[in-house]
């Protein structure tokens, strides 16, 4: 047991693996490189590179719809835009902070049930109201149901606050179980396993985000708007702060970093988004239930984080899109269509397959510059 | 009373399956600290290998094949073989080459072949569960389980051989980690890797033999829980799995006796839990959870795990 | 890690997955006929329009030997229309789509269906959360979905494309509770539950309806779905010494509460559900389940000659496997179907939904019609179990 490494297993993929040549030497960074994807990846190269690419990659999501025009498509899009929120949300917790958490889904739980109870349970049940005229509230919603989840996110982090690594995993996770056991069994307030149904869509006066088209325009907003305020919060203090306590946690603390307050910080901050998109699940979907919050679908986001690859922003992208996409595609095999199991086969064997040739991840993580200077100094030192 | 002496020994017999899979569970766990997803799916192959070698036929790929029906003793041996190998070929393919790897890709990866697995099983054995064969010993002439009163409270046979097939399991590795010289070596490579090879420890080697030792048990806790509960399915090795993580947790990663000591508290607060506390057959799993995470509040690192130094 | 030594572990992956492949391969030639049949696309009715269905339910994961039954139950209806020339001439054939009884899942398999115009309706879902979660997505499209199981009161007013063929838990518990306390004369009885929302709703309904004929309910509890282990809760309950043992849930569990009942030595009449009507139950309880009345809506002892005749070539395609409800259910859904489409005389979604009002349909699990909500109302059979079979019990609701 490597027990003098706590945080053995967050560590990053470069160091950690000196046969693979991840990254160039310090001199190539101001070499610009022609290959505009690797700029894309590793975020090296000029600046307008990655701006191009970042407004090509927003172009084709903008696009999309108006080609594809299927709605099974488009539905899936829609899903797996909220894929990505959530794990670029689970992101901030695992990669940028290094803590391993198995009970993300339980941020995520939370959201989709605010909506449905604020809505169903007590508005029309226990008012009487009309909530097909309270079309504001659904946009309210989206920032109580993430600031709700935030907050559980700092009181479920609290007592974790002391333990590490794997026991910290298996807390989180505890804690995730948990929330689902009493939405399922809270009958008075969740309906338990009968589910919530009638949560309203969003709307704008009469405009009703009803069709497909629009659910993933909206969905394709709300990811840009968190992905660029995940993007905002890991450059900042804060998330220099998150990236050194999972780097060295008593060096940050040393360096007069309080760690206990920038962990909860980092489970709200990643809470946070799970809770928004809770809430747009419920009032994309209509229809809340326990079955959607099982263990199964946190595994599954932390999947999308390390496929991807974690501690950058591209990576759970990329992760979210592939898999969830990956996985409907299968379906329309033929021989998936007789033998459904094999579809878990496939995915199974491209799971470990990924693993073992891009073990940093499909992108890699890619590092805060700041960063990279250090841990070069730590590495060499060793 | 009469309740309550029952309600002891199904939480102390219920703790003794939890703490068989969880002893198989912790040895890998702590010579590579891998959350070891697939560990479930080994339990669960080796459940239906017992099923197949006991049974006079069995359907496979959809077809019936004809199968030896063996001992039920012996078919455990059997299944812990084959499913000790199916455990280092898997270490050899998915884990050993991320060795070095971060540890999440290695848990990914170790995910990978859980879903893997579960399908492939379903694919062979099909997606009904099947029945596990009556093994004679335990079973009278109607296909009862035979069962002693203790104090008021039904105790089957097979429980009692539960028991003491998961005591003497416990203490023969417990034996075997502490006392032997591959056990030491064990012990170094979970330290440190790279010291233990400097010291000419074949690391390699090791980690096989664990994973060989460590599936072999999930086999025979399969076999017993199946035995139990005369079933196997696919996907019948999840919770199981879910529960021996828990229970190698909260005794601290790496402890055998303090795997032991975990599933058996985690089996008693189940069945307490569900029979004692108001409400408690809905808040089952969710009071072992209360009850996990209040212990490693008050025991960061589990209840027999040593302290975790800082950064060193 | 060098290089050759990653390239033997993809090959031996891919071998792995080819002998995978091939092992299912032989098993479509071999067994399933019928299933081979249904995904070839090539019409033999001409130019007429091939009656095409989703079958959506969980074929994979937790949950997936009731996909596998609703499998079962539709290859062999596919086989008997196509035998019999097709619907209004067209080749009968199904897709499948694996929603794992999730509901997001169930979404994406609903907008897939609906996508692919030549699908003519929905066998499935079988689950009430993934019912309630894609039952919308049908109604928008128009597209007719038809559960097999689906009990919770509220998937049929989702819309007039949204039916059952199976009883709501209100009244199986009300039909359920009269038989337990009147017909079988207990009074002392006790609920166990399972977590999800049929097993839940039908205690419900159950309890407040014992209750109301004079019922005394001394013990309710619950467990978990996929859970091995009832003993604490079985303990609970032997302490309060019921009559009768009314368990409400699914079969893989129940075989296993049998045996610990008995393990316990507790003496209880037990009483099942409609979801401990399968066979799987006694191949599993064995001597535990001995006795044990179960209600149900498909009692395939009945010498009935359609009854008998799905019996045997459902045992022929699997195994010699007895077919449970859920593939009786699936087999009467699409049959209602055809049915339908064939009164109407066009394969088309809206034909087959508007010929379904009213439409009086006599099959395996009784004789029924849909009211304007899409419910159905059968007869409530209760079968026992005897040396190690189900038969039609002596005394009837």
């Amino acid at each position: 047991m490597e027990q003098n490494k706590p945080l053995g297993p967050l560590e990053p993929a470069e160091s950690a693996r000196p046969g693979v040549p991840t990254e160039a030497p310090e001199a190539g960074r101001f070499r610009a490189p022609l290959n505009p994807v690797a700029a894309l990846f590793t975020g090296r190269g000029p600046e307008w590179v990655r701006y191009a690419l970042l407004g090509g990659v927003l172009l084709v999501a903008a696009l999309l719809p108006f080609v594809i025009q299927s709605d099974r498509w488009l539905t899936l899009f829609t899903i797996v835009l909220i894929y990505v929120v959530l794990a670029s949300g689970l992101n901030i917790v695992v990669g940028f902070t290094g803590l391993l958490d198995l009970g993300y889904v339980a941020f995520y739980a939370i959201g989709g049930y605010y909506a449905a109870i604020i809505f169903v349970q007590v508005l029309k049940n226990g008012f009487g109201l009309d909530i097909s005229e309270m079309w504001w509230l659904t946009w309210v919603n989206v920032l109580v149901g993430g600031g709700l989840a935030a907050v559980a996110g700092s009181l479920i982090g609290y007592p974790t606050l002391r333990l590490r690594g794997d026991y910290l995993a298996i807390m989180t996770l505890a804690f995730g179980e948990i929330i689902r056991i009493v939405a399922n069994n809270w009958v008075g307030l969740t309906r338990g396993p009968s589910g919530v149904s009638g949560v309203p869509k969003f709307a704008i006066g009469d405009f009703v985000f009803k069709t497909n088209f629009r659910s993933y325009f909206l969905a394709l907003a709300l990811a840009v708007i968190s992905l660029f305020v995940i993007s905002r919060l890991v450059r900042s203090r804060v998330g220099r702060a998150w990236t050194a306590i999972r780097d060295d946690e008593v060096a940050a603390a040393a360096m007069g970093i309080n760690t206990s307050r920038y962990k909860l910080l980092s489970y709200s901050c990643g809470a946070f988004f799970a809770g928004t998109m809770g809430v747009f699940f419920g009032q994309y979907l209509n229809f809340i239930h326990p079955s959607n919050f099982k263990l199964m679908e946190s595994f599954v986001m932390l999947c999308l984080v390390v496929l991807g690859g974690m501690g950058g922003l591209v990576g759970p992208v990329v992760g979210a899109v592939i898999w969830i996409t990956l996985q409907e595609w299968l379906r329309d095999f033929e021989f998936i269509q007789l033998h459904p199991e094999v579809r878990g086969m496939v995915m199974g064997i491209v799971l470990v397959l990924l693993m073992i040739f891009r073990p940093q991840g499909i992108i890699g993580g890619r590092r805060v510059p700041l960063y990279r200077k250090l841990r070069r100094e730590r590495v060499s030192k060793e | 009373m009469e309740q309550l002496t029952q309600q002891l020994v199904n939480g102390i017999m219920l703790g003794c399956l939890y703490a068989l899979i969880a002893v198989g569970y912790t040895m890998v766990y702590g010579i590579i600290e891998l959350i070891n997803f697939a560990f479930g799916e080994l339990f669960m192959f080796g459940a239906f290998i017992c099923i197949a070698l006991t049974s006079s036929e069995i359907s496979l790929f959809g077809s019936m094949v004809g199968m030896p029906q063996i001992s039920f003793f012996l078919a455990v041996i059997v299944s812990m073989l084959v499913v000790g190998l199916l455990g280092v070929a898997m270490e050899r393919l998915a884990y050993r080459p991320l060795r070095n790897a971060p540890r999440l890709a290695a848990l990914i990866s170790a995910i990978g072949m859980s879903i893997f697995l579960q399908n492939l099983a379903q694919s062979v054995f099909g997606s009904q569960q099947i029945k596990f064969p009556d093994i004679p010993v335990f079973t009278d002439s109607a296909g009862m389980a035979k069962a002693v009163t203790v104090l008021g409270a039904q105790v089957t046979y097979l429980q009692l051989f539960v028991v003491v097939v998961t005591v003497v399991a416990m203490i023969l590795l417990s034996l075997f980690v502490n006392r032997t010289r591959l056990g030491r070596a064990m012990r170094a490579s979970a330290q440190d890797k790279r010291t233990a090879a400097l010291m000419g420890v074949n690391v390699n080697g090791i980690i096989a033999v664990t994973f060989l030792i460590g599936s072999a048990m999930g086999a025979l806790a399969g076999g017993l829980y199946g035995a139990v509960y005369h079933f196997a399915r696919p996907d019948m090795g999840f919770v199981p799995g879910l529960k021996a993580f828990i229970a190698a947790v909260l005794g601290g990663i790496g402890n055998i006796p303090g795997a032991f000591l975990g599933g058996l508290l985690l089996g008693m607060v189940e069945s307490l839990g569900a029979a004692y506390i108001p409400g408690g057959s809905q808040y089952r799993d969710a009071i072992a959870f209360v009850i996990l995470i209040l212990i490693l509040s008050f025991k960061p690192t589990g209840l027999l795990g040593s302290p975790v130094s800082e950064k060193a | 890690m060098s290089k050759s030594y990653r390239v033997l572990v993809l090959l031996f992956v891919l071998a792995l997955a080819v002998a995978v492949i091939s092992g299912c391969g032989e098993e479509t030639s071999a067994t399933t006929a019928a299933a081979g049949e249904t995904t070839t696309t090539a019409a033999t009715g001409g130019a007429a329009v091939p009656f095409k269905f989703g079958a959506a339910a969980s074929f994979t994961g937790q949950y997936a030997n009731y996909g596998g039954s609703l499998k079962g139950g539709a290859d062999i209806a596919v086989a008997e229309l196509n035998a019999a020339g097709g619907v209004n001439g067209g080749e009968v054939s199904y897709v499948t789509g694996d929603e794992l009884g999730d509901p997001k899942e169930a979404v994406l398999v609903a907008q897939k269906l609906i996508d692919d115009p030549e699908v003519l309706f929905v066998d499935g879902h079988m689950f009430s959360g993934a019912t309630l979660a894609a039952g919308p997505k049908y109604q928008d499209a128009g597209l007719p979905m038809i559960s097999p199981s689906a009990t919770n009161p509220d998937v049929t007013d989702l819309g007039e494309y949204i039916w059952r063929v199976c009883m709501t838990d209100q009244a199986q518990g009300e039909g359920l509770a009269a038989y337990a306390v009147t017909t079988l004369g207990m009074k002392k009885i006790a609920i166990f539950h399972s977590d999800n929302d049929y097993g839940k709703g039908l205690a419900d309904a159950f309890e407040a309806a014992a209750t109301a004929a004079g019922g005394e309910i001394v013990g309710r509890e619950q467990y978990t779905d996929g859970d091995t282990d009832f003993k604490a809760q079985l303990t609970k309950i032997k302490d309060a010494d019921p009559e009768l043992l009314f368990l409400s849930g699914y079969y893989p569990e129940g075989s296993k509460i049998a045996a610990q009942v008995k393990e316990l030595g507790m003496d209880v009449q037990m009483l099942g559900s409609d979801g401990y009507g399968s066979d799987e139950l006694i191949k599993l309880g064995g001597a535990s389940v001995e006795g044990m009345l179960i209600s149900t809506f498909f009692d395939y002892s009945k010498v009935d000659p359609a009854i008998q005749k799905f019996v045997e070539t459902y045992k022929t395609n699997n195994n010699g496997a007895n077919p449970d409800w859920f593939a009786a259910a699936s087999y009467d859904v699409i049959m209602v179907a055809a049915q339908a489409a064939t009164k109407a005389g066009v394969n088309s979604r809206e034909a087959i939904n508007e010929a379904l009002n009213g439409i009086e349909y006599s099959g395996l699990t009784g004789t029924f019609t849909f009211d304007e909500n899409g419910d159905v109302q059968k007869p409530l059979n209760i079968v026992v179990v005897q040396d190690g079979k189900l038969v039609t019990a002596p005394k009837q609701p």
